[in-house]
């Protein structure tokens, strides 16, 4: 049987870096096809609520933001569930201590999630803005293929769509949601 | 001699962050108090000029806790503004959805945010498991029911797998807590009874998210709701869908009533010399005459009023949480709520103002002055001056406190017949006073309780929705002539999210949004003093309390977590002493 995946991006979507997570996930949701299919999350500033996504799936992969700043920007860093519950996941933005928190929390469960957090360390999580720092928008396919190849050695074959959606694009459906089309996901 | 100052700081940064500063006496009770924090404030700039009908879908991004009550506040703030009544299952839907919320909210409040505040993890490992299975069954009984986890067995079960986490080093959030505080009351096997239910509970609040999903879409964030109505009329005209909704919602309320209540209830005993404790509160401190009990704090409670039981529209149909104020814990009165007397004051926040202003004219121009770094090292804040980026809200030039508290203490106050029924009953089942309610316990036991009646009523609600789509009725939304509408008006959504009165104000102009604010729960409770130095409703409950040892904020950490802070801030207090966070600190130095 078919392992249930689901990719959850986390995070602010009007803090600049802070997004960086959400606009990933929406970014490989509108560039690849997964076979089999996997959920692809808008978990934006949401903690607790996600749990039970933690429950309900076999495989969940989370992407956000480390805020961890004796690294340097950008640097990618991938926690299973055995290395975050010693609680080593950075929790600076108020969006990380919920995801750090709501992971140790949901871990007492009978069946949690086999579960991973990639997270990249941001520059800006300050400025009241939908966008990327230039740091962070020029390592943005490495952070995308460290996600994707986390996929496939889940044995999910990953195709890209034929028609490319920007990073642009992207950012510009978080900052101009509608209820007539997209909805800001 | 030397006053000890604590700082219980989870780092300053934007959005959420709460940071307390207490200042004990050599009795070790906190004689003073300041709660600073950072709140998301730019989204208000972000929805200026956009489109009304799309507000919903910037608003629910304000924080991850309240997502789909900014969302549909936002939304109704919208209607309200454009002057549309919504349908009847439209009314109904929402109810539900934000019925589910309340429950899912508050539970997991209770259990996974708030519940180690009072129950001691460590001592539930020495527990006889058949001594619990009979305490259980105690507590229950005061309840009028059986215990939801009955059986030494099933304990002795429960123990075990926590034992096992311990082993595993699997403790995760269980390793913050100041285990061995002699504040901890309860004993071996109620602790053992409280770990129990806090491992149930885990599954039980995956059910109440399903129970959400059912009518607001399956993705985590609301899908369902818009402007003028809702869009789920296929769940509606399935009768098994809201057989599905009304069957978890049975096995919900079982729980709340038989696991819950019970538990709030031998809390609320085992800690009612505390929340009895007249000399340990704000009002003896400033009038020399205590009323309730440690954590008290203002006794004023204000409430907007929400879940409208008919539909003759905003502000104008019978609620289930009345709207209006009670002064000074007087219960013999109630005034009612007037819009207009709504002000934000910015004396001690980081903003620019002039003077307090109402949210509709509301303005949001930052002006951060930071903390001061005294001699020892440390960053204080500079009380004198700003020293938080939240606002301070006053209503007719007094301050406040909300949430569900105020809701039922508004509600017993204004005489209404159901709430009254449901705290009565709290207040004779569990032997406690009426004053008990005026304290930490009792804002935790107005939690449990509302819980209770919010159950009780959703299944009315229900049966309300599948009656009149039965009957034929499936329209679900209200048209309107947005051209016409959108002109220049102005509208307001004032309504009680899980943890408080909630308000979104809202200025349109040829079709565009010109001015937006949003005053949120965690601004009234979270607030530091305002322009007359008057106190924030967290800083008034930390006065007065007797610390047991002050070198762990556990009281301090109970009273606020009695709010319901907006989680990121709650669990930010818990991990104050944790090595990422590690600020925490107890300056023995500092004389105030």
């Amino acid at each position: 049987m078919d392992k249930k995946v689901a990719l959850i991006g986390s995070g602010n979507a009007f803090f600049k870096d802070e997004g960086l997570g959400l606009y990933g996930a929406k970014y490989i949701k509108e560039n690849y096809d997964f076979s089999p299919t996997i959920e692809i999350v808008d978990g934006g500033t949401l903690g607790f609520k996600l749990m039970p996504l933690l429950q309900e799936f076999d495989e969940v992969i989370i992407i956000n933001t480390a805020s961890d700043e004796t690294l340097d920007i950008g640097t990618i860093s991938i926690k299973t569930t055995d290395e975050f519950l010693d609680g080593s996941l950075i929790k600076k933005t108020a969006n990380e201590v919920e995801i750090a928190e709501m992971l140790q929390i949901c871990s007492l469960t009978e069946a949690m999630a086999e579960t991973t957090v990639i997270s990249m360390v941001p520059k800006d999580i300050i400025s009241v803005e939908v966008a990327l720092s230039s740091e962070i928008e020029a390592l943005w396919m490495e952070y995308i293929g460290v996600t994707l190849d986390k996929l496939k050695s889940l044995g999910i074959k990953v195709t890209k769509k034929n028609k490319e959606c920007t990073l642009q694009t992207v950012l510009d459906i978080f900052a101009n949601p509608s209820i007539e089309h997209s909805r800001g996901f | 001699m030397a006053k000890k100052h604590i700082i219980v700081d989870p780092i300053t940064r934007i959005e959420g962050h709460l940071r307390i500063e207490a200042v004990i006496d050599e009795n070790n009770t906190i004689v003073d108090a300041y709660a600073s924090s950072t709140l998301f404030r730019g989204i208000e700039t972000i929805l200026q000029g956009r489109d009304p009908r799309d507000a919903g879908l910037l608003a629910m991004r304000i924080c991850g806790v309240c997502t789909g009550t900014h969302y549909q506040r936002s939304i109704e703030s919208v209607e309200d503004a454009f002057d549309i009544t919504i349908p009847k299952n439209a009314r109904l839907v929402r109810n539900l959805i934000q019925g589910s919320l309340y429950l899912h909210d508050h539970l997991v409040h209770f259990y996974h945010l708030h519940a180690l505040d009072f129950v001691d993890v460590v001592s539930a490992l020495s527990a006889d498991p058949q001594k619990t299975s009979e305490e259980a069954v105690k507590w229950a009984k005061v309840a009028g029911t059986n215990p939801y986890i009955e059986g030494a067995g099933q304990y002795k079960e429960i123990q075990d797998r926590v034992a096992k986490f311990v082993k595993q080093g699997r403790l995760g959030i269980f390793g913050n807590g100041y285990w061995g505080n002699k504040h901890y009351k309860l004993t071996p096997e109620q602790n053992l009874i409280g770990v129990a239910q806090y491992l149930k509970a885990l599954d039980i609040q995956r059910d109440m998210a399903k129970m959400q999903a059912i009518f607001g879409g399956k993705n985590p964030h609301p899908q369902s709701i818009v402007v003028g109505g809702v869009t789920c009329v296929q769940d509606i005209q399935n009768p098994a869908r809201i057989a599905l909704f009304k069957s978890i919602l049975k096995d919900c309320t079982k729980f709340i009533k038989q696991a819950y209540l019970p538990t709030v209830y031998m809390a609320g005993t085992m800690y009612a010399d505390e929340a009895t404790d007249a000399t340990a509160t704000y009002t003896a401190h400033t009038t020399g005459k205590g009323v309730g009990g440690t954590g008290g704090g203002l006794l004023n409670y204000m409430t907007y009023g929400d879940f409208r039981l008919d539909d003759t529209g905003f502000y104008k149909s019978a609620l289930l949480f009345p709207s209006g104020v009670v002064l000074n814990g007087d219960l013999s009165k109630v005034y009612p709520l007037d819009p207009e007397k709504i002000k934000e004051d910015v004396t001690h926040s980081w903003y620019d103002a002039a003077e307090p202003q109402h949210p509709y004219d509301g303005t949001t121009i930052p002006k951060y002055t930071g903390l001061e770094k005294k001699a020892d090292g440390m960053s204080y804040l500079k009380t004198d001056e700003k020293y938080s980026w939240i606002k301070s809200p006053i209503y007719d030039d007094k301050r406040m406190e909300v949430g569900p508290l105020a809701r039922m203490i508004v509600g017993v106050a204004s005489g209404h017949e159901l709430i009254t029924k449901y705290v009565t009953k709290f207040l004779k089942q569990g032997n406690l006073p009426t004053t008990v309610l005026f304290s930490t316990v009792g804002r935790t036991a107005a939690r449990a309780i509302e819980t209770e009646l919010m159950a009780d009523e959703m299944i009315k609600w229900v049966d309300e929705l599948a009656a009149n789509a039965a009957a034929g009725d499936l329209n679900t939304w209200t048209e309107f002539d947005f051209d016409k509408v959108s002109v220049s008006t102005k509208g307001a959504s004032l309504a009680e999210a899980p943890r408080g009165a909630l308000g979104h104000w809202v200025k349109v102009e040829d079709g565009k949004i010109s001015n937006y604010q949003a005053v949120v729960p965690s601004t009234w409770n979270a607030a530091p003093r305002d322009y007359k130095g008057r106190l924030g409703a967290y800083e008034a409950s930390l006065i007065g309390t007797k610390v047991a040892d002050p070198e762990q904020p556990l009281e301090i950490i109970r009273t606020v977590h009695s709010f319901d802070p907006c989680i990121a801030c709650a669990v930010h207090v818990v991990d104050s002493k944790g090595k990422e966070l590690g600020v925490y600190k107890i300056d023995t130095q500092c004389s105030i």
